[in-house]
């Protein structure tokens, strides 16, 4: 199914993000479900929560018949001042119109982020004027999205 | 950078491989002194799979999947058998393309499998005359292989 723009606008601007401060021995400060980190399956699992929730299914496919890449990131221990974070979260990227690449929309429906193949930098605002741009792991998984 | 015959089979026949009782919190139910039990996040068992790579020479890079000359398949996960005994399966595997372009690793027991892009099913031995198939959730990533200088 080839989707139309509407749709990969929709679709382009799920996305999940959380920062935790972790405490000196590693704890992350906060209750997530389960009272722990999620794994990067966990993570992908919420991303295909969300797309059903918007009435898509999605199932893992050859890359080259996929209509969208789930990338889910994961950075354990950032160091931002003294303080340690932990990153995690996941994004979905579309088929930019008329390109060949991967992109991201906020929901103000304009494109964000290129997917990069080789890397993943998100941008964490730790304080109002002081943005900085974070390397984290990642896994892709390239899925078919229909209704 | 086009792997050789041979170099594919060196590809392919690396694997990670665990395989244990786990309690309800997915630990090690019984553990035994001495053995050795895998317990790894995802992105922990693929850098296993790359320094075994590393050490046999390869440089790797991730890379669009249409550049990729090998696919490293991890998978991690805790399924149910009988009596509601709870196993964790975890690994990776080396894919390398063959003469027809099909994505081919080697099993623990030497045997040839296609990747299968929407799932992933083990055959796990018990006995000689028992074995479970089971589905598990897994992660590909398609890299770049190539020679270090």
């Amino acid at each position: 199914m080839s989707l139309s723009l509407k749709r990969k606008k929709e679709i382009g601007c799920i996305r999940l993000a959380w920062c935790f401060m972790l405490k000196p021995n590693g704890d992350p400060i906060g209750v997530f479900p389960k009272r722990r980190l999620p794994t990067s399956e966990e993570i992908r699992e919420m991303v295909l929560e969300e797309l059903a929730e918007k009435g898509y299914s999605a199932r893992t496919i050859r890359p080259a018949d996929a209509n969208c890449v789930i990338r889910v990131y994961r950075n354990l221990k950032h160091t931002h001042n003294v303080e340690s974070y932990c990153l995690i979260g996941a994004v979905c990227y579309t088929k930019a119109h008329g390109s060949n690449k991967w992109v991201a929309y906020d929901e103000n429906e304009n494109v964000i982020e290129t997917m990069e193949y080789e890397n993943h930098r998100i941008e964490n605002i730790f304080e109002p004027e002081n943005s900085e741009k974070i390397e984290t792991d990642f896994f892709d998984t390239y899925v078919k999205v229909t209704t | 950078m086009i792997l050789t015959a041979e170099q594919k089979e060196e590809i392919r026949e690396i694997l990670l491989w665990s395989f244990y009782l786990v309690d309800e919190h997915g630990k090690p139910a019984n553990p035994i002194q001495g053995k050795e039990y895998l317990d790894l996040r995802w992105d922990q068992i693929r850098r296993e799979i790359m320094n075994q790579l590393e050490k046999k020479g390869y440089e790797v890079q991730f890379v669009k999947p249409s550049q990729a000359n090998c696919v490293i398949r991890v998978f991690n996960d805790v399924k149910t058998y009988e009596y509601d005994n709870k196993y964790r399966i975890l690994g990776g595997n080396c894919f390398v393309k063959d003469i027809t372009g099909k994505w081919i690793s080697e099993s623990s027991l030497g045997n040839p499998f296609e990747l299968d892009y929407e799932k992933h099913e083990l055959r796990v031995w018990f006995f000689q005359d028992e074995y479970w198939m089971v589905k598990v959730n897994f992660f590909d990533t398609y890299v770049k292989l190539t020679r270090k200088k």
